[in-house]
């Protein structure tokens, strides 16, 4: 649920306007790379046969791989239970098994999700309310 | 040209330099003037397009820095107070302290003493807050866990969120973004958000499309390629700009 609250807005001191300039002489650049597991990698995996968005979720919560899909072309899909020690392809092989579904590894670390009936082009579709 | 004797030259650079020098301390005692106006140290942060960064802000307290942030913290025996001049930030005060800690983002300023929150600055009239743990003050409201606040200058609209919306939503402190039905439009500007190289949609038969799943926010190519198994592509005429990709439904123009 929703509401509305008046909010107090604070001065704003000169020292704010100092610490903006003493903000904008600073930079330094790291790029963030962090590792996850690779489509080869045997990981101990537990997937509840579920809708299909909740089990890709999932999927990646477990596998740490990237994953892409178009959300309201699945969502009415479902997908099989998998347990037990599983490298991620595996693991979809088994989910979609009679789903409808297939995957295409973009590469080690990136998997795409479509139906089977593979669409040309997406179809426009009215946007949802959020 | 005349000369210039070496007693003459000696007195000119003394001149130059004491003038010099003056004008530095001029500056020195004028910058420090205003850096100590209050007699607070100031500690200034900030990253990169990117770059995510941990800062320890004081006993018990911390803020992990997103994409694009600039921060500033002062510190008191009475208050810490960060001011949130642009980006997004998770801050944690770990245990109940006599101290608290204010944030100012924006034209807002929040106040806690034990919680663990993030704020993002989209503009000086726009604040988004999320709190994950403990409670957090905004004027005269008060935000609790698991409630997002999209703060105003008209005001304050608050949404009790579940705890796995909560986990995608700071998805970014692990350098990833989570999508659940979102549109394309707001995916990529999630992305744009991390990347020198813009994603664009060039055809608005696909702006409608809504996605799920999980990314690195700097895995831009990556992203593009999966795109394809969807039925979104990049132009391939599109030289002009090599830092722009123009995403469209069509494979005949494909790259």
């Amino acid at each position: 649920m929703s509401r509305r609250t008046p909010v107090q807005q604070p001065a704003s001191p000169a020292r704010r306007v100092v610490m903006g300039v003493g903000i904008a002489a600073l930079a330094a650049a790291f790029a963030v790379r962090r590792s996850a597991a690779s489509k080869l990698d045997k990981l101990r995996l537990r997937i509840a046969a579920s809708a299909a968005p909740a089990a890709l979720a999932e999927f990646f919560r477990q596998t740490g791989l990237q994953v892409l899909f178009d959300f309201d072309a699945i969502r009415n899909f479902t997908t099989r239970e998998v347990s037990g020690q599983l490298d991620p392809e595996e693991a979809l092989i088994r989910m979609f098994e009679g789903s409808g579904l297939t995957y295409e590894f973009i590469n080690e670390r990136t998997v795409a999700v479509r139906p089977r009936a593979r669409l040309s082009a997406p179809v426009a579709r009215p946007t949802r309310p959020t | 040209m005349a000369r210039i004797g070496h007693a003459r030259r000696k007195t000119i650079f003394a001149a130059l330099f004491a003038t010099a020098a003056v004008a530095l301390m001029s500056s020195m005692t004028l910058m420090s003037a205003w850096v100590h106006a209050e007699s607070l140290p100031l500690q200034v942060y900030s990253t990169a397009l990117g770059e995510l960064r941990t800062i320890v802000l004081g006993e018990h307290a911390s803020a992990q820095l997103n994409t694009d942030t600039g921060l500033a913290v002062t510190n008191s025996a009475q208050l810490c107070e960060a001011v949130l001049d642009h980006g997004e930030a998770l801050f944690e005060l770990r245990r109940a302290s006599l101290r608290p800690l204010r944030v100012l983002a924006g034209a807002f300023a929040m106040t806690t003493r034990a919680s663990v929150f993030s704020v993002r600055v989209r503009d000086a009239r726009n604040v988004d807050l999320l709190v994950r743990s403990g409670q957090v003050t905004v004027g005269t409201a008060t935000v609790r866990q698991y409630q997002y606040a999209r703060i105003s200058s008209g005001g304050m609209v608050l949404r009790d969120l579940k705890a796995a919306d909560m986990d995608r939503q700071l998805q970014w402190t692990i350098g990833q973004l989570e999508f659940s039905g979102d549109p394309l439009t707001d995916a990529i500007a999630e992305f744009n958000r991390y990347n020198d190289r813009k994603l664009v949609i060039a055809d608005r038969t696909i702006s409608s499309l809504t996605i799920g799943g999980k990314f690195s926010a700097t895995d831009v190519d990556a992203f593009v390629k999966a795109l394809r198994e969807l039925g979104v592509y990049p132009l391939s005429d599109d030289g002009a700009d090599p830092n722009t990709i123009r995403l469209v439904a069509s494979q005949r123009r494909e790259k």
